[in-house]
Protein backbone atom coordinates (compact mmCIF):
# COMPACT_ATOMS: atom_id res chain seq x y z
CA UNK A 1 0.00 0.00 0.00
CA UNK A 2 3.34 2.39 0.69
CA UNK A 3 4.05 1.45 -2.82
CA UNK A 4 0.84 2.63 -4.04
CA UNK A 5 0.43 6.28 -2.80
CA UNK A 6 4.15 6.70 -3.32
CA UNK A 7 3.84 5.87 -7.24
CA UNK A 8 0.67 7.89 -6.84
CA UNK A 9 2.47 10.86 -5.66
CA UNK A 10 5.06 10.61 -8.52
CA UNK A 11 2.62 10.22 -11.03
CA UNK A 12 0.72 13.86 -9.64
CA UNK A 13 4.15 15.48 -9.53
CA UNK A 14 5.13 14.84 -13.08
CA UNK A 15 1.26 16.22 -14.48
CA UNK A 16 2.23 19.62 -12.58
CA UNK A 17 5.31 19.88 -14.19
CA UNK A 18 3.22 20.65 -17.58
CA UNK A 19 0.97 23.46 -15.82
CA UNK A 20 -0.45 24.94 -18.21
CA UNK A 21 -1.20 21.50 -20.36
CA UNK A 22 -2.83 20.56 -16.31
CA UNK A 23 -4.50 23.79 -16.06
CA UNK A 24 -6.40 23.25 -19.29
CA UNK A 25 -8.11 19.79 -18.61
CA UNK A 26 -8.91 20.45 -14.88
CA UNK A 27 -10.95 22.90 -16.66
CA UNK A 28 -12.16 21.42 -19.02
CA UNK A 29 -12.88 18.59 -16.40
CA UNK A 30 -15.52 20.74 -14.48
CA UNK A 31 -16.91 22.05 -17.30
CA UNK A 32 -18.01 19.10 -18.64
CA UNK A 33 -19.58 17.82 -15.43
CA UNK A 34 -21.24 21.47 -15.16
CA UNK A 35 -22.61 20.74 -18.61
CA UNK A 36 -24.52 17.97 -16.98
CA UNK A 37 -25.61 19.59 -14.18
CA UNK A 38 -26.98 21.83 -16.35
CA UNK A 39 -28.58 18.92 -18.32
CA UNK A 40 -30.09 17.86 -15.28
CA UNK A 41 -31.30 21.09 -13.88
CA UNK A 42 -32.84 21.68 -17.62
CA UNK A 43 -34.82 18.65 -17.42
CA UNK A 44 -36.39 19.75 -14.30
CA UNK A 45 -37.32 22.87 -14.78
CA UNK A 46 -39.18 21.38 -17.87
CA UNK A 47 -41.05 18.58 -15.33
CA UNK A 48 -40.45 19.70 -11.97
CA UNK A 49 -39.93 16.49 -10.59
CA UNK A 50 -39.16 13.15 -11.45
CA UNK A 51 -41.20 10.39 -9.35
CA UNK A 52 -41.77 11.81 -6.09
CA UNK A 53 -38.08 13.37 -5.95
CA UNK A 54 -37.41 16.84 -6.34
CA UNK A 55 -34.65 18.52 -8.23
CA UNK A 56 -32.25 18.81 -4.74
CA UNK A 57 -32.45 15.19 -4.18
CA UNK A 58 -31.80 14.11 -7.54
CA UNK A 59 -29.02 16.35 -7.60
CA UNK A 60 -27.51 14.99 -4.76
CA UNK A 61 -27.32 11.39 -6.32
CA UNK A 62 -25.68 12.71 -9.19
CA UNK A 63 -23.36 14.60 -7.03
CA UNK A 64 -22.40 11.58 -5.27
CA UNK A 65 -22.47 9.48 -8.35
CA UNK A 66 -19.98 12.00 -9.93
CA UNK A 67 -17.59 11.96 -7.05
CA UNK A 68 -17.45 8.38 -6.30
CA UNK A 69 -17.01 7.97 -9.90
CA UNK A 70 -14.12 10.62 -10.67
CA UNK A 71 -12.71 9.32 -7.11
CA UNK A 72 -12.50 5.67 -9.08
CA UNK A 73 -11.61 6.94 -12.13
CA UNK A 74 -8.60 8.76 -10.60
CA UNK A 75 -6.95 6.54 -8.26
CA UNK A 76 -7.91 3.05 -10.39
CA UNK A 77 -7.65 4.44 -13.46
CA UNK A 78 -4.55 1.76 -14.74
CA UNK A 79 -7.66 -0.84 -14.10
CA UNK A 80 -9.76 1.10 -16.63
CA UNK A 81 -7.04 1.37 -19.29
CA UNK A 82 -5.07 -2.55 -18.76
CA UNK A 83 -6.03 -3.25 -22.33
CA UNK A 84 -3.49 -1.25 -22.82
CA UNK A 85 -0.82 -2.46 -20.35
CA UNK A 86 -1.85 -6.19 -21.56
CA UNK A 87 -1.18 -5.24 -25.15
CA UNK A 88 2.21 -3.38 -24.90
CA UNK A 89 3.34 -6.50 -22.70
CA UNK A 90 3.83 -4.16 -19.47
CA UNK A 91 1.91 -6.67 -17.27
CA UNK A 92 4.97 -9.09 -17.31
CA UNK A 93 7.05 -6.44 -15.87
CA UNK A 94 4.24 -6.17 -13.50
CA UNK A 95 4.16 -9.68 -12.58
CA UNK A 96 7.94 -10.35 -11.86
CA UNK A 97 7.67 -7.91 -9.22
CA UNK A 98 7.18 -9.05 -5.97
CA UNK A 99 4.24 -6.58 -5.37
CA UNK A 100 0.54 -7.76 -5.50
CA UNK A 101 -0.24 -7.31 -9.23
CA UNK A 102 -3.71 -5.57 -8.36
CA UNK A 103 -2.09 -2.58 -6.82
CA UNK A 104 0.67 -2.41 -9.19
CA UNK A 105 -1.52 -1.90 -12.04
CA UNK A 106 -3.91 0.43 -10.18
CA UNK A 107 -1.04 2.61 -10.39
CA UNK A 108 0.14 2.24 -13.53
CA UNK A 109 -1.71 5.52 -14.95
CA UNK A 110 -3.22 8.29 -12.32
CA UNK A 111 -5.18 11.43 -14.05
CA UNK A 112 -4.75 13.89 -11.70
CA UNK A 113 -7.04 16.75 -13.71
CA UNK A 114 -10.16 14.48 -12.49
CA UNK A 115 -9.99 16.66 -9.26
CA UNK A 116 -12.18 19.73 -11.08
CA UNK A 117 -14.55 16.94 -11.92
CA UNK A 118 -14.30 15.98 -7.98
CA UNK A 119 -14.64 19.99 -7.20
CA UNK A 120 -17.68 20.26 -9.33
CA UNK A 121 -19.12 17.61 -8.38
CA UNK A 122 -18.64 18.07 -4.33
CA UNK A 123 -20.00 22.08 -4.98
CA UNK A 124 -23.06 20.02 -6.34
CA UNK A 125 -23.61 18.03 -3.27
CA UNK A 126 -23.01 20.56 -0.85
CA UNK A 127 -25.48 22.37 -2.70
CA UNK A 128 -28.50 20.07 -2.72
CA UNK A 129 -27.56 19.24 0.48
CA UNK A 130 -28.00 22.99 1.62
CA UNK A 131 -31.39 22.91 -0.03
CA UNK A 132 -32.99 19.54 1.47
CA UNK A 133 -34.03 19.28 5.20
CA UNK A 134 -32.15 16.36 6.40
CA UNK A 135 -31.85 16.33 10.35
CA UNK A 136 -28.39 15.28 10.53
CA UNK A 137 -27.46 13.03 13.34
CA UNK A 138 -24.37 11.05 14.18
CA UNK A 139 -25.96 8.38 12.36
CA UNK A 140 -26.75 9.28 9.54
CA UNK A 141 -23.45 11.52 8.77
CA UNK A 142 -21.95 7.87 8.95
CA UNK A 143 -24.75 6.46 6.47
CA UNK A 144 -23.37 9.31 4.19
CA UNK A 145 -19.87 7.75 4.35
CA UNK A 146 -20.96 4.68 4.46
CA UNK A 147 -23.04 5.67 0.85
CA UNK A 148 -19.33 6.98 -0.88
CA UNK A 149 -17.72 4.53 0.29
CA UNK A 150 -19.75 1.76 -0.90
CA UNK A 151 -20.28 3.34 -3.86
CA UNK A 152 -16.12 3.75 -4.45
CA UNK A 153 -16.14 -0.04 -3.86
CA UNK A 154 -18.54 -0.79 -6.83
CA UNK A 155 -16.86 1.11 -9.21
CA UNK A 156 -13.86 -0.51 -8.28
CA UNK A 157 -15.14 -3.93 -8.53
CA UNK A 158 -16.48 -2.51 -11.96
CA UNK A 159 -13.16 -1.73 -13.14
CA UNK A 160 -11.44 -4.99 -11.78
CA UNK A 161 -14.18 -7.20 -13.41
CA UNK A 162 -13.19 -4.87 -16.96
CA UNK A 163 -9.50 -5.24 -16.65
CA UNK A 164 -9.69 -8.97 -15.86
CA UNK A 165 -11.94 -9.21 -18.89
CA UNK A 166 -8.57 -8.63 -20.80
CA UNK A 167 -6.80 -11.81 -19.49
CA UNK A 168 -9.16 -13.47 -21.89
CA UNK A 169 -9.69 -10.95 -24.88
CA UNK A 170 -9.49 -6.94 -25.26
CA UNK A 171 -12.14 -6.61 -27.93
CA UNK A 172 -15.57 -6.10 -26.69
CA UNK A 173 -14.72 -4.24 -23.95
CA UNK A 174 -17.02 -1.41 -24.83
CA UNK A 175 -19.66 -3.70 -23.10
CA UNK A 176 -17.86 -3.67 -19.69
CA UNK A 177 -19.03 0.02 -20.65
CA UNK A 178 -22.93 -0.82 -19.75
CA UNK A 179 -21.58 -1.83 -16.38
CA UNK A 180 -19.14 1.54 -15.15
CA UNK A 181 -20.77 4.68 -17.27
CA UNK A 182 -24.37 2.98 -17.17
CA UNK A 183 -23.91 2.22 -14.06
CA UNK A 184 -22.61 6.48 -13.39
CA UNK A 185 -26.01 6.97 -15.73
CA UNK A 186 -28.25 4.61 -13.81
CA UNK A 187 -27.25 5.53 -10.37
CA UNK A 188 -28.10 9.62 -10.84
CA UNK A 189 -31.80 8.66 -10.54
CA UNK A 190 -33.42 6.88 -7.52
CA UNK A 191 -33.88 3.20 -8.49
CA UNK A 192 -37.67 3.20 -7.88
CA UNK A 193 -38.39 5.58 -11.22
CA UNK A 194 -37.05 2.27 -13.40
CA UNK A 195 -39.22 -0.60 -14.46
CA UNK A 196 -38.79 -3.50 -11.76
CA UNK A 197 -36.37 -5.79 -13.92
CA UNK A 198 -34.24 -3.02 -14.31
CA UNK A 199 -34.44 -2.33 -10.01
CA UNK A 200 -33.31 -6.39 -9.62
CA UNK A 201 -30.28 -5.79 -12.16
CA UNK A 202 -29.07 -2.87 -10.49
CA UNK A 203 -29.85 -4.21 -6.96
CA UNK A 204 -28.86 -7.94 -6.49
CA UNK A 205 -26.25 -8.15 -9.49
CA UNK A 206 -24.51 -4.82 -9.72
CA UNK A 207 -25.87 -3.60 -6.25
CA UNK A 208 -25.85 0.43 -7.12
CA UNK A 209 -29.27 0.45 -5.20
CA UNK A 210 -28.19 -0.58 -1.98
CA UNK A 211 -25.46 2.68 -2.33
CA UNK A 212 -28.13 5.40 -3.33
CA UNK A 213 -31.39 4.09 -3.22
CA UNK A 214 -32.49 2.98 0.08
CA UNK A 215 -29.70 4.56 1.98
CA UNK A 216 -30.92 7.88 0.81
CA UNK A 217 -34.64 7.43 1.55
CA UNK A 218 -33.30 7.17 5.20
CA UNK A 219 -31.37 10.26 5.06
CA UNK A 220 -33.93 12.19 3.77
CA UNK A 221 -36.12 11.19 5.91
CA UNK A 222 -38.86 9.33 3.64
CA UNK A 223 -37.98 5.69 5.44
CA UNK A 224 -37.67 6.01 9.00
CA UNK A 225 -36.05 2.12 8.67
CA UNK A 226 -32.76 2.29 10.50
CA UNK A 227 -31.64 -0.63 8.30
CA UNK A 228 -31.97 1.39 5.15
CA UNK A 229 -29.03 2.93 6.28
CA UNK A 230 -26.30 0.54 6.63
CA UNK A 231 -27.93 -1.39 3.62
CA UNK A 232 -24.49 -0.09 1.61
CA UNK A 233 -22.21 -2.90 3.53
CA UNK A 234 -23.81 -5.59 1.78
CA UNK A 235 -22.44 -3.29 -1.69
CA UNK A 236 -19.15 -4.68 -0.61
CA UNK A 237 -20.31 -8.54 -1.46
CA UNK A 238 -19.94 -7.66 -5.30
CA UNK A 239 -16.43 -7.40 -4.45
CA UNK A 240 -15.69 -11.01 -4.03
CA UNK A 241 -16.69 -12.15 -7.40
CA UNK A 242 -14.75 -9.23 -9.18
CA UNK A 243 -11.49 -10.10 -7.17
CA UNK A 244 -12.46 -14.31 -7.86
CA UNK A 245 -12.32 -13.62 -11.49
CA UNK A 246 -8.86 -11.02 -11.26
CA UNK A 247 -7.68 -14.52 -9.51
CA UNK A 248 -8.77 -16.98 -11.86
CA UNK A 249 -7.74 -14.38 -14.67
CA UNK A 250 -3.79 -13.78 -13.74
CA UNK A 251 -3.61 -17.54 -13.92
CA UNK A 252 -5.23 -18.16 -17.37
CA UNK A 253 -2.58 -15.11 -18.79
CA UNK A 254 -0.48 -15.90 -20.83
CA UNK A 255 1.96 -12.84 -22.63
CA UNK A 256 1.01 -10.91 -26.02
CA UNK A 257 4.82 -11.89 -26.52
CA UNK A 258 6.89 -9.01 -27.76
CA UNK B 1 0.07 -28.20 -43.45
CA UNK B 2 -0.01 -27.58 -39.53
CA UNK B 3 1.42 -24.20 -40.10
CA UNK B 4 -1.11 -23.07 -42.29
CA UNK B 5 -4.00 -24.48 -40.41
CA UNK B 6 -2.70 -22.59 -36.83
CA UNK B 7 -2.55 -19.11 -39.68
CA UNK B 8 -6.23 -19.98 -40.25
CA UNK B 9 -7.46 -20.49 -36.96
CA UNK B 10 -5.64 -17.08 -35.54
CA UNK B 11 -7.38 -15.00 -38.66
CA UNK B 12 -10.90 -16.94 -37.94
CA UNK B 13 -10.31 -15.97 -34.19
CA UNK B 14 -9.37 -12.35 -34.59
CA UNK B 15 -12.27 -11.94 -37.10
CA UNK B 16 -14.47 -13.67 -34.39
CA UNK B 17 -13.43 -11.14 -31.94
CA UNK B 18 -14.33 -8.25 -34.53
CA UNK B 19 -17.52 -9.87 -33.98
CA UNK B 20 -17.77 -10.17 -29.85
CA UNK B 21 -16.94 -5.97 -30.06
CA UNK B 22 -19.54 -5.39 -32.97
CA UNK B 23 -21.82 -7.23 -30.13
CA UNK B 24 -20.75 -5.45 -27.46
CA UNK B 25 -21.11 -2.26 -29.08
CA UNK B 26 -24.64 -2.80 -30.02
CA UNK B 27 -25.74 -4.36 -26.75
CA UNK B 28 -24.51 -0.62 -25.69
CA UNK B 29 -26.64 1.19 -28.25
CA UNK B 30 -29.50 -0.64 -26.79
CA UNK B 31 -29.10 -0.60 -22.76
CA UNK B 32 -28.31 3.16 -23.69
CA UNK B 33 -31.63 3.40 -25.87
CA UNK B 34 -33.56 2.07 -22.85
CA UNK B 35 -32.45 3.52 -19.67
CA UNK B 36 -32.77 6.85 -21.38
CA UNK B 37 -36.25 5.96 -21.84
CA UNK B 38 -37.00 4.66 -18.67
CA UNK B 39 -35.88 8.49 -17.56
CA UNK B 40 -37.99 9.69 -19.58
CA UNK B 41 -41.02 7.61 -18.85
CA UNK B 42 -41.01 8.23 -15.24
CA UNK B 43 -40.66 12.43 -15.81
CA UNK B 44 -43.65 12.03 -18.08
CA UNK B 45 -45.59 9.88 -15.52
CA UNK B 46 -46.19 13.76 -13.44
CA UNK B 47 -45.62 16.46 -16.36
CA UNK B 48 -45.67 16.12 -20.11
CA UNK B 49 -43.66 18.30 -22.07
CA UNK B 50 -45.79 20.99 -24.50
CA UNK B 51 -42.63 20.58 -26.71
CA UNK B 52 -42.70 17.21 -27.48
CA UNK B 53 -44.68 13.98 -26.43
CA UNK B 54 -43.14 10.98 -24.84
CA UNK B 55 -44.32 8.82 -28.13
CA UNK B 56 -41.90 11.52 -30.08
CA UNK B 57 -39.43 11.79 -27.57
CA UNK B 58 -38.80 8.08 -27.70
CA UNK B 59 -38.67 7.54 -31.30
CA UNK B 60 -36.37 10.30 -31.21
CA UNK B 61 -33.69 8.49 -28.80
CA UNK B 62 -33.82 5.28 -30.82
CA UNK B 63 -32.68 7.24 -33.91
CA UNK B 64 -30.45 9.74 -32.27
CA UNK B 65 -28.69 6.04 -30.51
CA UNK B 66 -29.11 4.42 -34.13
CA UNK B 67 -27.68 7.24 -35.80
CA UNK B 68 -25.12 8.34 -33.47
CA UNK B 69 -21.78 7.33 -34.89
CA UNK B 70 -22.58 9.75 -37.85
CA UNK B 71 -23.72 12.86 -36.57
CA UNK B 72 -21.59 12.69 -33.25
CA UNK B 73 -18.72 14.92 -33.63
CA UNK B 74 -16.02 12.68 -33.22
CA UNK B 75 -13.12 13.86 -35.86
CA UNK B 76 -11.48 11.69 -38.15
CA UNK B 77 -8.78 9.85 -36.27
CA UNK B 78 -6.51 9.31 -39.57
CA UNK B 79 -6.64 13.00 -41.21
CA UNK B 80 -6.13 13.79 -36.98
CA UNK B 81 -2.89 12.16 -36.84
CA UNK B 82 -1.76 12.95 -39.78
CA UNK B 83 -1.79 16.77 -39.62
CA UNK B 84 -0.16 16.16 -36.02
CA UNK B 85 2.46 14.12 -37.36
CA UNK B 86 3.31 15.68 -40.39
CA UNK B 87 2.06 13.01 -42.96
CA UNK B 88 0.12 15.76 -44.60
CA UNK B 89 2.67 16.88 -46.55
CA UNK B 90 2.02 13.53 -48.61
CA UNK B 91 -1.65 14.96 -49.09
CA UNK B 92 -0.34 18.00 -50.15
CA UNK B 93 2.08 17.11 -52.82
CA UNK B 94 -1.64 15.74 -54.41
CA UNK B 95 -3.08 17.62 -57.15
CA UNK B 96 -6.60 18.00 -55.32
CA UNK B 97 -8.03 20.56 -52.99
CA UNK B 98 -7.14 19.19 -49.65
CA UNK B 99 -10.20 20.94 -47.92
CA UNK B 100 -12.47 18.78 -49.73
CA UNK B 101 -10.80 15.58 -49.72
CA UNK B 102 -10.87 15.91 -45.81
CA UNK B 103 -14.69 17.04 -46.00
CA UNK B 104 -15.64 13.60 -48.46
CA UNK B 105 -13.16 10.97 -46.69
CA UNK B 106 -14.61 12.16 -43.21
CA UNK B 107 -18.16 11.86 -45.16
CA UNK B 108 -17.60 8.71 -46.18
CA UNK B 109 -15.99 6.98 -43.14
CA UNK B 110 -18.91 8.05 -41.07
CA UNK B 111 -20.98 7.01 -43.55
CA UNK B 112 -19.86 3.44 -44.16
CA UNK B 113 -19.25 3.16 -40.57
CA UNK B 114 -22.20 4.73 -39.06
CA UNK B 115 -24.95 3.25 -41.30
CA UNK B 116 -23.99 -0.50 -40.45
CA UNK B 117 -24.59 0.79 -36.71
CA UNK B 118 -27.95 1.89 -37.84
CA UNK B 119 -29.22 -1.33 -39.08
CA UNK B 120 -29.83 -2.78 -35.50
CA UNK B 121 -31.24 -0.44 -34.06
CA UNK B 122 -33.43 0.18 -37.34
CA UNK B 123 -34.91 -3.11 -37.55
CA UNK B 124 -35.62 -3.81 -34.11
CA UNK B 125 -36.66 -1.02 -32.13
CA UNK B 126 -39.82 -0.80 -33.91
CA UNK B 127 -41.24 -4.16 -32.96
CA UNK B 128 -40.56 -3.32 -29.47
CA UNK B 129 -43.27 -3.41 -27.01
CA UNK B 130 -45.67 -0.57 -27.35
CA UNK B 131 -44.50 2.24 -25.27
CA UNK B 132 -40.83 1.71 -26.02
CA UNK B 133 -40.89 1.02 -29.30
CA UNK B 134 -39.84 3.57 -32.42
CA UNK B 135 -43.00 4.92 -33.73
CA UNK B 136 -43.47 5.03 -37.60
CA UNK B 137 -42.66 8.64 -39.32
CA UNK B 138 -45.26 11.06 -38.72
CA UNK B 139 -45.99 11.12 -42.35
CA UNK B 140 -45.18 10.91 -45.84
CA UNK B 141 -43.97 14.45 -46.11
CA UNK B 142 -42.31 14.13 -42.64
CA UNK B 143 -40.47 11.08 -43.74
CA UNK B 144 -39.15 12.65 -46.76
CA UNK B 145 -37.96 15.83 -45.22
CA UNK B 146 -36.60 13.86 -42.27
CA UNK B 147 -34.29 12.02 -45.18
CA UNK B 148 -33.32 15.29 -46.59
CA UNK B 149 -32.56 16.92 -43.20
CA UNK B 150 -30.62 14.09 -42.31
CA UNK B 151 -28.39 14.18 -45.46
CA UNK B 152 -27.70 18.00 -44.69
CA UNK B 153 -27.14 16.92 -41.05
CA UNK B 154 -24.19 14.10 -42.16
CA UNK B 155 -22.57 16.84 -44.35
CA UNK B 156 -22.73 19.74 -42.14
CA UNK B 157 -20.52 17.39 -39.19
CA UNK B 158 -17.85 17.35 -41.87
CA UNK B 159 -18.20 20.91 -41.86
CA UNK B 160 -17.67 21.57 -38.80
CA UNK B 161 -14.64 18.36 -38.53
CA UNK B 162 -12.99 20.66 -40.83
CA UNK B 163 -13.24 23.60 -38.73
CA UNK B 164 -11.47 21.43 -36.13
CA UNK B 165 -8.73 19.83 -38.89
CA UNK B 166 -8.10 23.47 -39.55
CA UNK B 167 -7.80 24.30 -35.94
CA UNK B 168 -4.91 21.95 -35.43
CA UNK B 169 -2.50 23.56 -37.67
CA UNK B 170 -3.05 26.69 -35.40
CA UNK B 171 -2.81 25.04 -31.68
CA UNK B 172 -0.32 22.01 -32.85
CA UNK B 173 -2.23 19.96 -30.34
CA UNK B 174 -5.77 18.52 -30.48
CA UNK B 175 -5.62 17.15 -26.47
CA UNK B 176 -6.90 19.44 -23.83
CA UNK B 177 -9.26 22.27 -25.44
CA UNK B 178 -10.53 19.65 -28.03
CA UNK B 179 -12.55 18.11 -25.03
CA UNK B 180 -14.01 21.48 -23.94
CA UNK B 181 -15.35 22.04 -27.36
CA UNK B 182 -16.43 18.27 -27.93
CA UNK B 183 -18.54 18.57 -25.22
CA UNK B 184 -20.20 21.91 -25.63
CA UNK B 185 -20.81 20.50 -29.08
CA UNK B 186 -22.63 17.42 -27.64
CA UNK B 187 -24.39 19.78 -25.00
CA UNK B 188 -25.64 22.08 -28.10
CA UNK B 189 -26.24 19.50 -30.28
CA UNK B 190 -28.85 18.11 -27.77
CA UNK B 191 -27.35 14.97 -26.35
CA UNK B 192 -26.96 15.63 -23.05
CA UNK B 193 -30.82 16.86 -22.65
CA UNK B 194 -32.82 16.55 -26.07
CA UNK B 195 -33.31 20.64 -27.29
CA UNK B 196 -37.07 20.11 -27.32
CA UNK B 197 -36.78 19.81 -23.33
CA UNK B 198 -34.32 22.77 -23.16
CA UNK B 199 -35.93 26.24 -21.82
CA UNK B 200 -37.25 28.25 -24.39
CA UNK B 201 -33.95 30.68 -24.45
CA UNK B 202 -31.59 27.53 -24.74
CA UNK B 203 -34.01 26.35 -27.49
CA UNK B 204 -33.35 29.28 -29.90
CA UNK B 205 -29.78 29.75 -28.82
CA UNK B 206 -29.42 26.31 -29.86
CA UNK B 207 -31.26 26.11 -33.26
CA UNK B 208 -29.16 29.12 -34.33
CA UNK B 209 -25.70 27.30 -34.02
CA UNK B 210 -24.86 24.29 -36.37
CA UNK B 211 -24.43 21.66 -33.63
CA UNK B 212 -28.03 21.61 -33.02
CA UNK B 213 -29.00 21.53 -36.56
CA UNK B 214 -26.79 18.70 -37.23
CA UNK B 215 -27.14 16.15 -34.35
CA UNK B 216 -30.72 17.01 -33.23
CA UNK B 217 -33.27 18.38 -35.72
CA UNK B 218 -33.54 15.55 -38.30
CA UNK B 219 -34.66 13.42 -35.70
CA UNK B 220 -37.59 16.05 -34.27
CA UNK B 221 -39.12 16.25 -37.79
CA UNK B 222 -39.04 12.71 -37.84
CA UNK B 223 -41.19 11.93 -35.36
CA UNK B 224 -43.15 15.44 -36.30
CA UNK B 225 -42.75 16.94 -33.18
CA UNK B 226 -41.11 20.06 -35.42
CA UNK B 227 -44.11 20.70 -38.16
CA UNK B 228 -43.35 20.23 -41.36
CA UNK B 229 -44.02 24.17 -42.20
CA UNK B 230 -40.91 24.88 -39.36
CA UNK B 231 -39.05 22.16 -40.90
CA UNK B 232 -38.63 23.67 -44.15
CA UNK B 233 -37.25 27.06 -42.63
CA UNK B 234 -35.11 24.55 -40.86
CA UNK B 235 -33.64 22.82 -43.36
CA UNK B 236 -32.71 26.15 -45.18
CA UNK B 237 -30.67 27.55 -42.38
CA UNK B 238 -28.84 24.28 -42.56
CA UNK B 239 -28.01 24.58 -46.44
CA UNK B 240 -27.05 27.98 -45.35
CA UNK B 241 -24.67 27.43 -42.33
CA UNK B 242 -23.32 24.61 -44.91
CA UNK B 243 -22.42 27.03 -47.47
CA UNK B 244 -20.95 29.65 -44.40
CA UNK B 245 -18.90 26.70 -43.09
CA UNK B 246 -17.42 25.30 -46.46
CA UNK B 247 -16.55 28.57 -47.86
CA UNK B 248 -14.98 30.45 -45.26
CA UNK B 249 -13.31 26.72 -44.56
CA UNK B 250 -11.81 26.26 -47.97
CA UNK B 251 -10.54 30.29 -47.99
CA UNK B 252 -9.21 29.53 -44.43
CA UNK B 253 -7.27 26.32 -45.45
CA UNK B 254 -6.09 27.86 -48.54
CA UNK B 255 -4.17 30.67 -46.92
CA UNK B 256 -2.94 28.85 -44.06
CA UNK B 257 -1.18 26.17 -46.56
CA UNK B 258 0.73 29.02 -47.85
CA UNK B 259 1.90 29.24 -44.60
CA UNK B 260 2.41 25.63 -43.32
CA UNK B 261 6.22 24.49 -42.18
CA UNK B 262 6.55 20.60 -42.13
CA UNK B 263 9.29 20.24 -39.23
CA UNK B 264 11.44 16.85 -39.99
CA UNK B 265 10.18 13.80 -40.84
Amino acid sequence: MRVYFKTILMLIKMQLEYRKAFIISVIGSFFVTFLLTLSVYFLFEEFNQIGDWSFFEVAFLFGMVYFTFSMSEMFFRGLDHFANIVKSGEFDRILIRPQNALIQSMCMEFDFSKIGRIAQSILVMIIAIANINIEWTMYKFIVFILMNIGCIAIFFGIFVLKAAFCFWTVDGLEFMNILSEGGKKVAQYPIDIYAKWFRIFFTFIVPFGLVNYYPVLYLFGKDSNWFYGIVPIFAFIFLIPCLLIWKKGIKHYESTGS
Amino acid sequence: MKKYLSFFKLRLNIALQYRTSAIAGMFTQFFWAIMQILIFQAFYKVVTSDNISLPQLISYVWLKQAFYAIISASPDQEIKSMIENGNISYELCKPTNIYWMWFFKTLANKVSGGFLKSIPILIVAPFLPYGLNLQAPAGALEFILFLIALALAICLMAAILNVFYISIFYTMTSKGTYSIFYAAMEFLGGTFVPIALMPDFWQSLCYMLPFSLAADLPFRIYSGSIGAGDAGIFILMQIVWLAVLTISGTIITNRRLKKVVIQGG
